[in-house]
């Protein structure tokens, strides 16, 4: 598993995409940005705190832009091995499928949570160069951020099983980007505070110590124990499906 | 001298239809292992099969006669190349070597030089895989499939696409590979190189197999005998019945004049001595040595029956 993992991050700095996904991530702290020079222009009384600044762009990362480079990373780590050919070559290598399948989740969990994290990085330095005011809420964003992370990695297992299953990139990405789309339309609804395409902001928000009134049922760990439990019990019906299938790419 | 590898009735069915029936194969240390078949014989499921990328329906794969699925690290002992060189193109020879070093967990760094030179792609080794020509490709595959020094090469379609240069390296490189005493599958349609290279031979068709030996033992046994006569048609009557008489089931036919018995070449001198005696005259008798080519058609064409009566001769 942690030679997976190993190869997967050898192959993915090796490549142009993770320049790609830099930049797909740089998104929603650009967008504040733009809309902080807005407000600025409008109103030069206008005066931002690290305080504000941090939730606006957890927001658009856990509605949007990370379920986004999730879906793409997550796909693209078996598509490329199928339209290059090598799945077969991993497969007879001392690899064995779980490990395949575990190595190339962790990678994709921990190489999206570091993006997470980089945009939080990049959305403070805007603010900063701005003329933020306060103090930088370091501990409110580390929650937001693991918060975010962890529910996302739910939705790791079922971009694998689909591109193993339907081996070309569109699909998956195409499931994700409608998930996705539906999440943000309904993200406000505590219906969909499990929903697993995207993070919630009733979530979002209750990590952030928000009032999100008595309407939210159970508690912040029972939502992250849910979306755990979606994620372990994907991966295993996934790492299951795929020892029995005959991989003929 | 124990089997490295051997396949015992393996069979697998899709979807109720059966494309392997019960294929029994014996691989020996330092065999160059010929797998022959026409498209669609099951040469490709056979072989995924044994390379665990296909479950199997029924039968057995034993390694160095153990199962191999109970192997703890089996394919640490055997190396690939299966139909195209699976390789990532962004990526140059070099990174694709250590790649696939992390993969299969070779520990020992100056393995890469090691291949690099043996496949001789030292100065391209630095170059991305999507600029190599596809012979390139197919050896840099072949170096990324002995990265752990296997005991075993199972090579599917490795002259695929290649130029007649290509091809001809492909061989020499098979050879050096032979001499230092690796064991190969090789599967190809290009009869005349398996003839060149292979010293065992199988053969399936429709799923099952038709004739397993050592590839001069099966040529040996499918020499033609070719005799000459100014009396063609009567001494295609006496050979057919005194072939009849002595239970030999070899077809005779006439052929451009001359009497020609298939699969029959160990009792010519028999044969010619009761001729004579008989009153006939032969002016030449000759001995026409098999081609792979030949022998390949006469297992292949004919269905099921041809098969059964065929698959009675392998040795």
């Amino acid at each position: 598993m942690w030679a997976v993992w190993q190869a997967e991050a050898y192959k993915y700095f090796k490549s142009k995409l993770w320049w790609g996904t830099l930049l797909l991530i740089s998104v929603p702290p650009l967008l504040n940005l733009i809309l902080w020079i807005e407000h600025i222009s409008r109103n030069p009384d206008f005066v931002l705190t690290y305080a504000e600044a941090m939730p606006q762009n957890q927001t658009i990362t856990a509605l949007l832009f990370g379920p986004l480079v999730l879906c793409l990373l997550s796909t693209l780590s078996i598509t490329s091995e199928v339209q290059h050919g090598t799945l077969r070559y991993v497969l007879t290598s001392q690899i064995k499928r779980w490990e395949l399948l575990l190595g190339k989740a962790l990678w994709v969990f921990g190489w999206n949570s570091l993006l997470l994290l980089f945009a939080n990085l990049v959305n403070f330095l805007f603010a900063f160069a701005i003329g933020a005011t306060g103090s930088v809420p370091i501990a409110d964003t580390l929650v937001s951020w693991l918060i975010i992370s962890a529910s996302l990695a739910a939705m790791i297992p079922v971009y694998l099983l689909i591109s193993l299953w339907i081996p070309n990139f569109f699909v998956p990405v195409g499931f994700g980007l409608i998930g996705t789309f539906v999440g943000l339309i309904l993200s406000s609804s505590k219906y969909i505070t499990v929903y697993p395409f995207t993070v919630s902001v009733v979530l979002v928000s209750k990590a952030l110590g928000e009032d999100v009134g008595q309407e939210l049922l159970g508690t912040l760990p029972l939502w992250i124990g849910i979306l755990s439990g979606i994620g372990i019990i994907g991966m295993i019906l996934t790492a299951v499906l795929f020892q029995r299938k005959d991989v003929t790419a | 001298m124990k089997p490295l590898l051997e396949v015992k009735r393996l069979s697998k069915t899709y979807d109720g239809r059966q494309v392997v029936h019960d294929l029994d194969m014996t691989i020996y240390p330092g065999d160059i292992y010929g797998f022959l078949g026409p498209n669609g014989a099951g040469k490709t499921t056979t072989i995924r099969m044994i390379l665990g990328l296909i479950q199997k329906s029924s039968g057995e794969i034993l390694f160095a006669g153990k199962p191999l699925h109970l192997l703890a690290d089996p394919y640490a002992q055997i190396g690939c190349l299966v139909e195209s060189p699976g390789l990532y193109h962004n990526l140059t020879g070099r990174q694709n070597l250590v790649l696939f070093q992390k993969l299969r967990k070779v520990k020992n760094s100056a393995r890469i030089e090691e291949l690099l030179e043996m496949v001789d792609l030292q100065s391209a080794a630095d170059r991305k895989v999507k600029d190599y020509s596809l012979g390139m490709k197919q050896r840099l595959a072949i170096a990324i499939a002995r990265l752990p020094n296997p005991r075993l090469l199972i090579l599917h379609e490795p002259t695929n696409g290649l130029d007649p240069a290509g091809i001809s390296e492909m061989r020499t490189f098979l050879k050096k590979l032979s001499e230092q005493g690796m064991t190969i599958l090789i599967s190809s349609h290009l009869l005349d190189e398996i003839e060149k290279v292979a010293t065992r031979l199988c053969i399936i068709n429709q799923g099952r197999q038709v004739a397993e030996a050592p590839l001069d033992q099966l040529l040996h046994t499918h020499r033609d005998l070719e005799l000459v006569s100014p009396k063609p048609e009567a001494l295609y009557k006496f050979v057919t019945d005194w072939l009849q008489m002595r239970g030999h089931t070899a077809l005779t036919r006439l052929v451009d004049g001359n009497v020609l018995i298939e699969g029959f070449s160990d009792d010519s001198a028999l044969l010619n001595t009761a001729a004579i005696q008989s009153g006939h005259s032969i002016s030449e008798l000759r001995i026409k040595t098999s081609r792979l080519e030949d022998m390949f058609f006469t297992f292949t064409e004919g269905g099921d029956n041809h098969v059964g009566r065929l698959a009675s001769r392998s040795v």
